[in-house]
């Protein structure tokens, strides 16, 4: 699975429960509320996980988790600098 | 005290009920050191394997199992808790069996002092008044701060002013069964108020609700009854436990929660445990601070005896290794209620778990051993200053620098 595959999986599934199978990855997921504050924890520890990264604190912003294309950015650029 | 002539003068008469009924591991060095520690596992006292945290509306949960990280200092992966009333008769009797003379039922009314030095007590019998000399004075009159109150050495702490009501129950439900024999802590939907679950036998459970004074209005026009039962339905976990809980004993309440006297020890003197400091009790710090504060004590106080030097600057280093101890609780408290989240994000993170493990088991007297502090603050401060942070609409007004000066101030005297 691409690092958007996964991603995408993981929202729709863990995040959604299953309510969505997939999402416009231009979507705004803060606003639309499928990221809160709690749910990001849980992707944070995904993307940690999963990737094998680390994510920056001042990386917890809209420039990288508001949308499903900008979180892949973010994982690809973490993966492609290992 | 082996080998030093003491004598323990005890306002009350054991067994008397006392709060702080929850511990964390380190205080086994100290059980284990005091020849005490096959005392509590012949006593039966539950084990307490670990603490878990609910968030109100059901929005998740965290928890630890001391296990999953060891402490070679205690050899066990559990700690306890306690119905305090039988541990401290046990632990007094412990004090005689080791040479300590105890008096109980006797109040101390004053500490006698000579030249400067601390120089005696004050104890009250009957109508009578009796003087009673001694070299050094040990303040462990908790949360009375005795020596605190006559020396006007208490000073209020400026960020919490948080109250208590507390009590116990029969048919809490304390879970599933491999947390049911944690410390739980449930979150109320009002900020710095939570609410802990204390297994104290196998069918008694201790409830407390801790909230910003303010907060307690209703207790002040005696409805204490409804006021608790109010919050215990403000966090779905937390109504789910107590759906058939009964009350068995009558509510108690702590006011004038977090104080800290401005110095520890003075010529002849030292204060130890609550008489000294006392800060939010979430992390269960207190039995094992005062554990602790008595062992760092009895070492100064036997040099004490040996060179005969009662003087202040003799028991300093106790006094600076209780206020590095304490000041590490005191900054992980403050930095927990600055940002919720952060908790459970280093508490998941790979890279501080283990840290912030050994801080909840209770390893807090070097600063230096706890880096993740410092990484909590550099969070924090990521938090605040970068736009658009995810976290920024959860951090509170807690201050997390230096306080200043002019916030310390003196408590009215009661007395």
């Amino acid at each position: 699975m691409t690092v958007k595959q996964q991603l995408e999986h993981f929202i729709t599934q863990e995040l959604l429960l299953g309510q969505e199978t997939e999402i416009d990855p231009d979507q705004s997921l803060t606003a639309s509320g499928v990221i809160d504050s709690l749910s990001l924890l849980r992707l944070i520890a995904f993307i940690e996980d999963t990737f094998q990264v680390e994510i920056e604190d001042t990386e917890l912003s809209p420039d990288h988790f508001e949308t499903l294309n900008v979180m892949v950015d973010l994982v690809e650029g973490k993966l492609n600098h290992k | 005290m082996a080998g030093i002539s003491n004598t323990i003068i005890e306002k009350a008469n054991h067994p008397r009920p006392h709060v702080g009924e929850s511990m964390v591991p380190v205080t086994t060095r100290v059980f284990r050191e005091i020849g005490f520690l096959e005392t509590m596992e012949k006593e039966g006292f539950p084990r307490k394997y670990g603490a878990s945290w609910h968030a109100p509306q059901n929005k998740g949960k965290v928890y630890i199992l001391f296990g999953e990280f060891p402490n070679d200092l205690t050899n066990q992966d559990y700690t306890y808790h306690v119905d305090r009333s039988r541990m401290d008769l046990l632990l007094l009797k412990r004090a005689e069996e080791l040479g300590s003379t105890v008096y109980q039922g006797i109040p101390v009314k004053q500490v006698l002092f000579e030249d400067g030095y601390a120089a005696g007590v004050r104890i009250g019998v009957g109508n009578q008044e009796i003087d009673l000399r001694s070299k050094i004075v040990v303040d462990a009159s908790g949360r009375n701060t005795l020596l605190g109150r006559q020396l006007k050495l208490k000073v209020k702490d400026p960020i919490f002013n948080q109250y208590a009501v507390h009590a116990w129950f029969e048919g809490v439900h304390r879970g599933d069964p491999d947390v049911a024999g944690h410390i739980h802590i449930y979150f109320l939907p009002i900020e710095r108020g939570w609410v802990w679950q204390i297994p104290i036998t196998e069918t008694v459970t201790s409830m407390g609700v801790v909230l910003e004074k303010d907060a307690f209005t209703k207790v002040a026009r005696g409805n204490m009854e409804e006021f608790f039962w109010e919050q215990m339905q403000t966090n779905d976990n937390l109504a789910e436990a107590m759906t058939n809980a009964r009350r068995i004993n009558e509510f108690k309440t702590e006011g004038d929660y977090s104080y800290k006297m401005s110095k520890f020890v003075g010529d002849g003197y030292l204060l130890i445990g609550d008489a000294a400091r006392f800060v939010d009790p979430i992390f269960s710090s207190g039995v094992s601070v005062a554990m602790h504060g008595a062992r760092a004590a009895s070492e100064r106080i036997k040099l004490a005896l040996e060179t005969n030097d009662f003087s202040e600057a003799m028991f300093k280093p106790f006094e600076e290794k209780m206020r590095t101890g304490v000041d590490i609780w005191y900054e992980f408290i403050r930095l927990y209620y600055k940002l919720l989240p952060l908790f459970t994000l280093f508490m998941q993170s790979k890279k501080y778990r283990e840290q912030v493990h050994r801080l909840l088991q209770g390893e807090v007297y070097d600063r230096k051993e706890v880096p993740v502090l410092e990484a909590m603050r550099k969070f924090i401060e990521a938090a605040e200053t970068t736009e658009g942070h995810l976290f920024k609409a959860q951090l509170t007004d807690v201050p997390i620098d230096a306080i200043p000066e002019d916030l310390l101030t003196p408590v009215a005297m009661a007395d």
